[in-house]
């Protein structure tokens, strides 16, 4: 009987830089495992003698505080086989293994280090992945971990059958390898390839080379090595230290080969040449592994109050997902309640929601442009986000000035263990990064800049459209003080030209903000503070005809002010203000709703100068009861000061009820509000007595953790708006003059269905989800109209996205759609207007077509290379993988008499590549 | 303020990505069925600028603006691929109506047809019957003269709708009544187009009104205005050759035939009289301001076959080059057609037969 030993050797050096960028990552509201046990993990069970001819391969001097190994729940027996037995000289050693222990206790990647016999191994093997263990922990949550495991094997006596060795556990945590006193020969640093990291615990094996080549030993070679079982002459053997040194003494002149071994790092073997009373200096990388134990996702619960329905996704998690080219933003319509966008543009629709009925905050105050044209990418570096939390409705009262849903980005702050950058550039874009400490504090610089538009032109000369764009981004964060004072820049600027041929005149469009917020945030007994006042400055310069032109500049200040007080475990409380002033401009020239814009005569110009003044103050109290359940009540008031002068009062409450059992109920709702688009109420054009449009939320839904990290959830919603801002032909009479009103609040809509997600975190080598969303959005112009069908109603959206780790670095993705179609208002013909001389279409009636169901396979493979400090990442996107002809959009002739079907993006590959150190 | 910007980035922007799939539609310029491509009328009974019973010269600026009473003339121009059609195979009718100021004119006249199928002939119509939705006939006389109804209401809207149909070697009426039956799709041989007479200027509405013993009251906050007039062409130059520096120059004028031979092109160019581009003024709504504007000629080029170099162009020039299609000269003749329109109902139109040279 064969019994492996426990975890003989934690292999857990989590650095301190690990944890934070794991913090909150992945779906920590859904996970849950095992009940930590408070037995110390280092140590064996009683009566489970470690193995006598252990031989440790890694070292538990840098384990961190606050972490429990995983441990077996029982032996784990396998039998001698009888014919290995039964020969002359039956096998007899270690098998040397490593294996993941996940965090539901369950064993993955069992892997040989070091084998005794085929057979033995593979026996040893099976046995183990059927092993079952109480998993380690981490300040008390199940972590995933690999550990090293010997096994002794002994043949059963020959008299006697088999099987037979006695059950071996858990071992003793082995002692870092003493350094042999003597002359130092070979002295270096261990460094993590690509980061330049210190590595701690890495053991350093120097053994005899032979005739093989100074230089670093293939795989291929390592391979051909292992099968070689000669014991060496010489061995020698070193840890390196927490900065990463290690020296190795004695080691004779000679060709020597350097073998550097750490769990979760791919090993690493190089020869050198020691000449007579010379020291060897140098410094060595390991490359990190994708399966590396240093995943580990530490499951935190956000700062701020539970939302009803918030889906967190990580920028390790974006960066990877099919169809989004790396892009963060673009990434969340993979998630249940988002809606497609067409062309693959980064609208975001959230529950039937119109993408300017939803906010999206970066760095807690709202931004007016997301993503560059046509959605190409977003305007903020993918690299700099932390995460990005999708709130599809009943958000809480911290957000406002939207009646659909939330959108809050978070930028995360430099690096401060060195410094560190990365250029990239793919079919669209270029662009590098920077960033390191600062003092106590740290910094992170990037930029980028498109070249579509070049390679547009390469392509073909005749090419009249250049689009272009560029962003920044600067991030400084130092503490002072009791907090931390954080600068935050960044801004964008897109410019397109061209020339219309039709009547030889140019067309162009500028569009670009650049923004500059403060933050300090401190702490102080129970109380959080946070202060953060901000400016941007936003233009928008466009000639889209002669007679349709726009020049907008708007300078605005917002602030937050927050403070949260928590004076016990089950009562937090949290009061805040937040709101943006902004002092405007512009000069339009257009042409009124039902015109032709090539007309002069018809061409409406307004300039004006104004101001706005906006925000909210709000409050919510979150109270937690022992037995998991917790409600949070809240307010917002909204003051739509100038120049509506309106104030709408909105309260919100959530409540949640989480089960040890790993269930968890949730529901919520309250009211929102918004101001009407500015073509609403600007003078003129719209109609200035437009007020606030306001909407009710409602939504509850359960949750199921489940074995394996996988969950299950599902949600239903029901959305009401009104006092909605439409257009109307409606007049009124002015001192005797019949004058259009342009716009009015009568407008309603509603939004109701269910969203179903199954899902497997992303700490694991396969993960992935399965989510579908089955809706309903309606709107009308006028109470007591019926409800039509809106814009954004796509009914059914269901998702199919996975995610796999491969072996080497190399890992792949799949993302599946298949979504209704864009609801279309047909257009049987064309009338003649003779002033202008184009055609007006005859409408039927409004949205009462669907182009046909949207359905694409997307792909994307990603690896990425080790040298020394420098890591080369590179992906190809495979949009569109078997090439389906999806309609978007219906195009017209000029009189409306013939029409064909605008595609989609036929099968599109993006090649991407990143240097990073 | 967040919104504003968002908002105005998505103006404009679709179209730029929808052009593309344009390749596979019809051109608009080029005639490939019976299709209106202009209506243009003018007061004909106006002393200082026409005399009566004049007929039409493109060269000579004509008044498109009505007062009550005034006699006018509407000409239209509808090409198939083989030119001009036949006046004689198109019998036309026109239905006015009075809209309200964001209703579109073809609902006015759809909405009017569908609440009333017959409707009674513009001057019978009682002056409280002309609210919006409420349609009449526009009767003209052999040589398309009309005259323009007396309604004091009409002064309220500044120009009267009209809806304009005509059916191919079919009665008119026919269309009118598939329309008024509820369809939203004429058949292909029924022509239908809107157009608009205005009335103005103010004070001179209010002065014929009472001349004609109809109480009126002008109202307050409209502008003085000049009559609004009809572009004018001065002078039309062809160019036949090769290449533009060899191509020979010609003064021709509309209607007139130009030979081409093989593999030659055709420069043209429309100059406009001067004051085609007439300044007008619009008052600011709600306030008591008024801006000053100026027309803007916008010139549109159509050909039964071949390419135009620039299908549209802006100002007193206009100017393209054409070239027939592949197979050269022996597809002729073709006719090349120049709309010019002041977008506030003004209009003229030039023809030129291509044919090829002997």
């Amino acid at each position: 009987m064969l019994s492996p030993s426990g975890p003989r050797a934690s292999t857990v050096a989590l650095p301190v830089i690990a944890l934070l960028a794991c913090g909150g990552v992945g779906f920590a509201a859904h996970a849950r495992g095992p009940t930590p046990t408070a037995d110390s993990p280092l140590t064996s069970p009683a009566g489970t003698p470690p193995a006598a001819d252990e031989t440790p391969t890694t070292d538990v001097a840098a384990v961190p505080e606050g972490l429990e190994m995983a441990r077996l729940v029982a032996p784990v027996e396998v039998e001698y086989p009888a014919d290995l037995a039964a020969t002359d000289t039956p096998p007899a050693g270690t098998v040397s293994l490593k294996l993941v222990v996940r965090s539901d206790g369950t064993v993955a990647e069992v892997e040989v280090v070091r084998g005794l016999d085929p057979q033995l191994d593979g026996l040893v093997v099976a046995a183990l992945k059927e092993a079952r263990y109480h998993p380690a922990t981490f300040e008390g949550e199940p972590v995933e971990i690999v550990v090293g495991l010997d096994v002794p094997i002994a043949p059963p006596p020959k008299a006697e059958p088999p099987p037979v060795t006695a059950p071996l556990a858990e071992s003793p945590p082995a002692e870092p390898q003493p350094v042999v006193a003597g002359p130092v020969r070979i002295e270096g640093v261990v460094l993590g390839g690509g980061d330049r990291q210190p590595i701690e615990g890495a053991q350093i094996l120097a053994v005899p080379a032979g005739d093989a080549k100074v230089g670093r030993v293939s795989h291929r070679q390592q391979k051909r090595s292992a099968k070689d079982t000669t014991e060496p002459a010489w061995t020698f053997a070193s840890t390196s230290a927490a900065d990463g040194t290690f020296g190795l003494t004695d080691v004779p002149d000679g060709k020597v080969r350097l073998i550097f071994l750490l769990p979760g790092y791919e090993r690493l073997e190089r020869v050198v040449l020691l000449r007579g009373g010379e020291v060897l200096g140098a410094k060595f990388y390991l490359t990190k592994m994708h399966n590396s134990p240093y995943r580990t996702v530490v499951h935190t619960e956000d700062e701020g109050m539970q939302e009803v329905t918030r889906r967190k996704l990580s920028r390790e998690q974006l960066e990877v997902m099919p169809g989004s080219q790396g892009d963060a933003l673009k990434g969340i319509q993979n998630l249940p309640g988002v809606g497609r966008a067409p062309f693959g543009f980064g609208d975001i629709l959230l529950r039937g929601a119109g993408p300017e009925d939803s906010a999206t905050y970066i760095f807690e105050h709202q931004v007016p442009i997301l993503f560059h044209f046509f959605g190409l990418n977003s305007v903020v570096n993918t690299q700099m986000l932390e995460s990005i939390d999708v709130v599809p409705s009943a958000y809480g009262s911290r957000y406002g000035d939207a009646i659909g849903g939330v959108v809050d980005v978070h930028v995360r702050e430099g690096r401060r263990d060195g410094y560190h950058g990365e250029v990239f550039a793919d079919f669209v874009q270029a662009g590098a990064m920077v960033e390191g400490p600062v003092g106590k504090g740290s910094f992170m610089a990037g930029a980028r800049r498109s070249h579509a538009g070049f390679l547009l032109k390469l392509a073909d000369p005749g090419f009249t459209v250049a689009p272009r764009y560029w962003d920044y981004q600067g991030v400084f964060d130092h503490p002072v003080g009791p907090g931390t004072l954080s600068v935050r820049a960044f801004g964008s600027d897109d410019v397109m030209e061209g020339v219309d041929d039709d009547v030889d005149e140019k067309f162009g469009f500028q569009l670009g903000f650049h923004r500059v917020d403060l933050q300090y945030r401190w702490k102080f007994g129970n109380w959080k503070f946070l202060v953060t006042p901000g400016y941007r400055h936003d233009l928008q310069d466009a000639v889209f005809s002669r007679n349709d032109r726009l020049s907008l500049a708007v300078d605005s200040g917002m602030w937050r002010t927050e403070a949260a007080y928590t004076p016990r475990d089950w009562i937090s409380w949290r009061f805040g203000t937040q709101g943006e002033g902004s002092a405007y401009k512009f000069d339009i020239v257009t042409t009124p709703f039902d015109q032709d814009e090539d007309v002069a005569s018809s061409t409406v110009r307004a300039r004006r100068r104004g101001s706005l003044v906006s925000g909210g103050v709000y409050s919510d109290v979150t109270l937690k009861a022992p037995n998991g359940f917790s409600v949070t009540p809240g307010v917002r008031v909204n003051g739509y000061v100038h120049p509506a002068g309106r104030y709408v009062v909105d309260p919100r409450l959530r409540a949640q009820w989480a089960f040890d059992s790993g269930t968890t109920l949730k529901a919520g709702g309250g009211t929102y509000s918004q101001a009407a688009a500015p073509e609403y109420w600007i003078p003129d054009l719209g109609n200035p007595d437009i007020h606030p449009e306001r909407a009710w939320h409602a939504t509850g839904g359960i949750e199921q953790a489940l074995p394996a990290d996988f969950s299950v959830e599902a949600t239903g919603f029901y959305n009401a708006s009104w006092d909605v801002a439409r257009p109307t032909d409606a007049t009124r009479i002015v001192d005797g003059q019949e004058e259009p009103i342009n716009a009015d609040n009568l407008g309603s809509g509603r939004a109701y269905g269910g969203e179903f997600l199954v899902k497997r975190a992303f700490t694991r080598n396969v993960s992935g989800w399965v989510g579908y969303t089955i809706m309903r959005s309606e709107i009308r112009d006028r109470a007591g109209e019926p409800f039509r069908i809106s814009d954004w109603d796509q009914t059914h959206n269901l998702i199919v996205l996975a995610h796999w780790r491969l072996p080497r670095n190399w890992s792949l993705g799949a993302r599946f759609r298949v979504v209704s179609g864009i609801p279309t208002t047909a257009t049987s013909d064309g009338v003649f207007d003779s002033r202008t001389g184009n055609y007006a279409a005859v409408l039927g009636e409004q949205n009462g077509e669907r182009i046909a169901a949207f359905h694409q396979l997307d792909l994307r493979v990603d690896k990425t290379w080790t040298v020394k400090a420098v890591q080369i990442a590179a992906y190809l996107d495979l949009q569109n993988a078997y090439n389906a002809t999806n309609t978007e959009f219906r195009q017209y002739s000029f009189d409306y008499k013939k029409r064909v079907a605008v595609r989609s993006l036929p099968i599109f590959p993006s090649l991407g590549l990143k240097v990073k150190f | 303020m967040s919104r504003t910007i968002a908002s105005f980035c998505a103006r404009g922007l679709p179209p730029l990505v929808l052009a593309s799939a344009c390749a596979e539609l019809p051109r608009e310029e080029l005639i490939e069925y019976a299709r209106p491509l202009a209506l243009v009328a003018h007061v004909t009974d106006d002393a200082e600028l026409t005399a009566p019973g004049e007929t039409h010269d493109p060269t000579l600026a004509t008044a498109n603006t009505f007062l009550p009473a005034d006699t006018g003339e509407l000409r239209v121009l509808i090409a198939d691929p083989d030119g001009i059609v036949d006046p004689t195979r198109i019998d036309q009718d026109f239905v006015a109506c009075l809209r309200s100021p964001l209703e579109e004119a073809h609902s006015c006249v759809r909405e009017g047809l569908r609440a009333n199928a017959s409707p009674p002939p513009c001057t019978e119509v009682p002056d409280d019957h002309m609210a919006p939705a409420t349609v009449c006939t526009l009767e003209m006389d052999e040589s398309d003269s009309f005259l323009f109804p007396l309604h004091p209401s009409l002064a309220q809207g500044r120009e009267l709708t009209m809806g304009y149909f005509a059916g191919i070697d079919r009665p008119a009426a026919d269309c009118i009544e598939v329309m008024a039956s509820g369809a939203d799709k004429l058949p292909d041989d029924c022509l239908y187009a809107t157009h608009a007479l205005p009335l103005g200027p103010p004070d001179a509405v209010a002065e014929r009104l009472q001349a004609l013993g109809v109480e009126f009251e002008l109202p307050e906050g409209l502008p003085a205005q000049d009559r609004g007039l009809n572009p004018a062409v001065s002078t039309i130059q062809v160019r036949v050759g090769t290449t533009e520096d060899n191509a020979t120059p010609l003064e021709v004028t509309s209607g007139q035939a130009v030979e081409v031979g093989p593999g030659q092109q055709v420069w043209v160019a429309v100059d406009y009289t001067d004051g085609s581009e007439q300044p007008y003024r619009e008052p600011v709504a709600g306030t008591d301001d008024v801006t000053e504007l100026e027309e803007t000629l916008l010139t549109r080029w159509y050909a039964t076959q071949g390419e135009f170099d620039a299908i549209l162009n802006r100002g007193l020039l206009a100017e393209t080059r054409w070239s027939p299609d592949e197979d050269g000269s022996s597809s002729l003749p073709a006719d090349i057609f120049a709309i010019g329109r002041d977008g506030r109902w003004g209009g003229t139109w030039i023809h030129l037969r291509i044919v090829p040279s002997p």
